[in-house]
């Protein structure tokens, strides 16, 4: 055995876990030091003009403007009814698709579809469907004797049109989530139960949903961190608009950075939004672990 | 261990085998290269000296960014002619508008040696790019070379390609002018015979062809907010407003430009096609196309767009006139200069990027484009019958350069960011907000804030 194999030998649990330590550093940490720094700065995206030391007035500029503070408003408003309709919806098909029938398999494959398709194709095509003269939604609606609706070009309806986008989507990915869970829970406490004498509902409320607990707390955490953060629907379909109804905190920090070549101020939204998710992701993490059931 | 290393020599031998196949080093073969991703078409020329023994001038590839337009399918029909002249194969990356800017800022802040020539929109990116010093100065280029005959751009294209100094950094490629499209077979079924002269003609006229029972409206314009800014323009101005004054004071709330929110909102929302507060150009131009508009304002270059495949009506349907005149006799239209080449100050090939730019932009391609349906901003490409367009839509042309305003948006670093302070008001003012005047004074503050920050920087 060569020198370097015995070396090897000995540091095997460094040789395997450092290059991923390093990958973790330079791709993850590097960037968000980065974004710190940078958001104490003025820059033009120039080489040739250096950053400029301003503190902290990239912040308060944003404190200061009603866009961006509606921005914030609406990233929550749009992750909030997304995730809750979206966890019940999940639950519930999870539940319905926990059962034997004929065709379980093809229906589960045909929930999953969504989530398999690319986010901006998933937008060219939902914006077609909500255009208001030709699209197929408002076809319905007005074969049905619904009034026209303009789904995206309404100030007071697009988010929530977007919203749907959102849910229509990753709705499949909860309900996975869900799937899974609800094979691992044991058999024991709903033999019990059935000798017992409970009602599906009962045994629904008192069993499965308190062991899915911790299930549910993680496809919320994973939804929560991916819903806070959509940028692509939003882009692709309305691009923040109209005027700024649909801005949500990733599009204001894209438009900052690569429109108005403001990347300080971009840096600054994008350390607060950062700030906001993990606090989130750490205070569910938190209810997590208090959440756990025995029987 | 001796694989290994068998691996890694056969990767450098690969990587500099690669490596020397691009670039474009004075000494270099350079073979052809043609490539295609998603979103971005590369087209280069292909090169007929593979052995490398050039007697040209130059012997490279340049890295040329830009969109799909008139112009760029025009130059790369003659790439072939510039290297046979010149020796320069030329890469051109075509983007979306939004692209290009992105890639463009991006490899700018890479130090901009990955570009030597660059396609900018001068109204919104001359200042902000001359700013951030991402263009080098081409003042000096166009002293010492006449043949670029400096002069023969039109002057109005030539004052938004200078930088604050006043020197050249970019050369003009295009021009472009505001103009109502509308439909003729439709004008004379509601019994149309009189063309709207003023803005309250235009109602009037939108009014009497709205058809919403089959989903046609009387008049489309552009209604995404930012996008917005420089159809409206058109409007303000008619008006008797503007977006600011010789001393850069905001105007956005005076109460000319009240009027001409208030006018605008109102023309859209009552006989503005559905949806139209997500709509840029594309889909104004796809409505009219497909005979579900009336009216539409917007450029005239538009019509490059043309495409007898796409369309439900023929081009005999359509008619031009000028843009109406507002309740005082004012004129609003635009004549702009949307497009212009501009040389990266990372490039490594200075000389050939100029002679590139310089030959984009000469007289003979300026011929071409307008031929092919482009809006030259040569005077030389006027001086003939070069172009398709109907006799109409030229002689709009010819007459909305004398009187037309110079810019069609606010002429500042900042545009975007500008825009965004306008869209909302115009936004509101479709939607029907009742209180549009505090709106307006409140957008008045921010944009000149904005101004402001720009006279200090």
């Amino acid at each position: 055995m060569s020198k370097v194999a015995k070396w090897m030998d000995r540091k095997l649990n460094y040789v395997f876990t450092v290059p991923t330590i390093l990958f973790v550093l330079g791709m993850v940490l590097f960037p968000i030091i980065y974004t710190f720094i940078l958001s104490f700065h003025s820059w033009r995206l120039s080489a040739n003009i250096p950053w400029e030391f301003i503190g902290g007035d990239n912040y308060t500029n944003l404190f200061g403007e009603s866009r961006f503070i509606d921005a914030v408003w609406r990233t929550f408003l749009f992750a909030g009814i997304a995730l809750v309709i979206e966890v019940i919806l999940g639950i519930a098909i999870a539940l319905f698709l926990n059962h034997t029938f004929f065709g379980k398999n093809l229906v589960k494959t045909v929930f999953l579809l969504p989530m398999v398709a690319t986010p901006v194709a998933i937008g060219m095509v939902w914006k077609l469907i909500y255009e208001p003269n030709i699209g197929i939604l408002n076809t319905v609606i007005r074969d049905l004797g619904g009034p026209k609706t303009d789904w995206l070009g309404n100030s007071n309806i697009a988010l929530y049109s977007l919203v749907f986008v959102d849910i229509w989507q990753w709705t499949p990915f909860v309900m996975l989530i869900i799937l899974a869970g609800l094979t691992s829970i044991p058999t024991d406490p709903f033999e019990s139960a059935m000798i017992d004498g409970a009602s599906r509902w009962q045994t629904i409320r008192k069993i499965t949903l308190p062991l899915l607990r911790p299930t549910i707390f993680t496809a919320v955490l994973l939804r929560l961190i991916d819903v806070l953060k959509t940028f692509d629907i939003i882009y692709s379909m309305t691009q923040g608009g109209p005027g700024f109804a649909t801005e949500t905190m990733n599009i204001l920090s894209f438009r900052q950075a690569f429109e108005f070549m403001q990347f300080g101020q971009s840096s600054a939204t994008l350390i607060l939004f950062f700030v906001i998710v993990m606090s989130i992701a750490a205070l569910t993490i938190k209810l997590k672990s208090k959440s756990e059931v025995d029987f | 261990m001796t694989k290994l290393r068998k691996f890694l020599g056969g990767m450098l031998a690969a990587v500099l085998a690669v490596t020397s196949l691009m670039g474009c080093g004075k000494d270099s073969t350079g073979s052809s290269a043609k490539s295609e991703s998603s979103g971005q078409k590369s087209v280069s020329a292909d090169s007929k000296d593979s052995a490398g023994k050039s007697n040209k001038k130059y012997d490279c590839t340049l890295k040329v960014v830009g969109v799909d337009n008139v112009i760029v399918t025009t130059a790369l029909k003659y790439l072939d002619e510039l290297e046979e002249q010149y020796g320069i194969r030329v890469d051109f990356q075509q983007y979306s508008n939004e692209q290009a800017s992105n890639k463009i800022a991006v490899s700018m802040a890479a130090g901009g040696s990955d570009i030597d020539v660059m396609m900018i929109r001068p109204l919104d990116e001359t200042l902000l790019f001359s700013q951030n010093e991402w263009l080098e100065n081409l003042q000096p280029y166009i002293d010492k070379d006449p043949e670029v005959d400096y002069e023969d751009f039109m002057e109005a294209c030539r004052e938004v390609c200078v930088n604050q100094d006043g020197d050249a950094v970019c050369l003009p490629a295009m021009t472009e002018s505001g103009v109502v499209y509308y439909n003729k077979k439709m004008f004379a079924e509601a019994g149309i015979t009189e063309l709207p002269k003023t803005m309250d003609e235009l109602y009037e006229v939108a009014g009497k062809l709205d058809d919403p029972d089959n989903d046609i409206c009387g008049f489309a314009c552009r209604g995404a907010s930012n996008p917005a800014v420089t159809q409206f323009s058109c409007f303000l101005r008619a008006f008797g407003g503007d977006f600011f004054d010789e001393n850069k004071n905001a105007t956005l709330n005076t109460p000319e430009a009240m009027r001409a929110y208030e006018f605008y909102g109102k023309l859209l929302r009552d006989y503005g096609p559905d949806g139209v507060l997500n709509m840029t150009w594309t889909d104004t131009w796809n409505l009219f196309t497909q005979g579900k508009a009336a009216m539409r304002l917007d450029a005239k270059t538009n019509l490059g767009s043309w495409n007898e495949e796409d369309v439900a009506i023929s081009m005999d349907d359509i008619g031009f006139f000028d843009i109406p005149l507002g309740p005082d006799g004012d004129y609003g239209n635009y004549y702009i200069t949307p497009w212009a080449f501009g040389m990266s100050y990372g490039s490594e090939n200075k000389e050939a990027a100029w002679t590139f730019i310089k030959w984009a932009t000469s007289k003979t391609m300026q011929i071409e484009a307008q031929k092919n349906g482009s809006s030259g901003a040569r005077l030389s490409a006027w001086q003939d019958d070069y172009s398709p367009w109907p006799r109409e839509v030229q002689d709009l042309a010819a007459e909305a350069g004398a009187k037309s305003f110079g810019t069609d948006r606010p002429y500042m670093i900042n545009v975007s960011n500008a825009r965004d302070i306008i869209g909302e008001i115009i936004t509101a003012a479709i939607e029907g907000d009742t209180d549009l005047q505090k709106l307006a004074d409140k957008k008045n503050v921010d944009f000149q804030t904005l101004l402001d920050s720009e006279k200090t920087s």
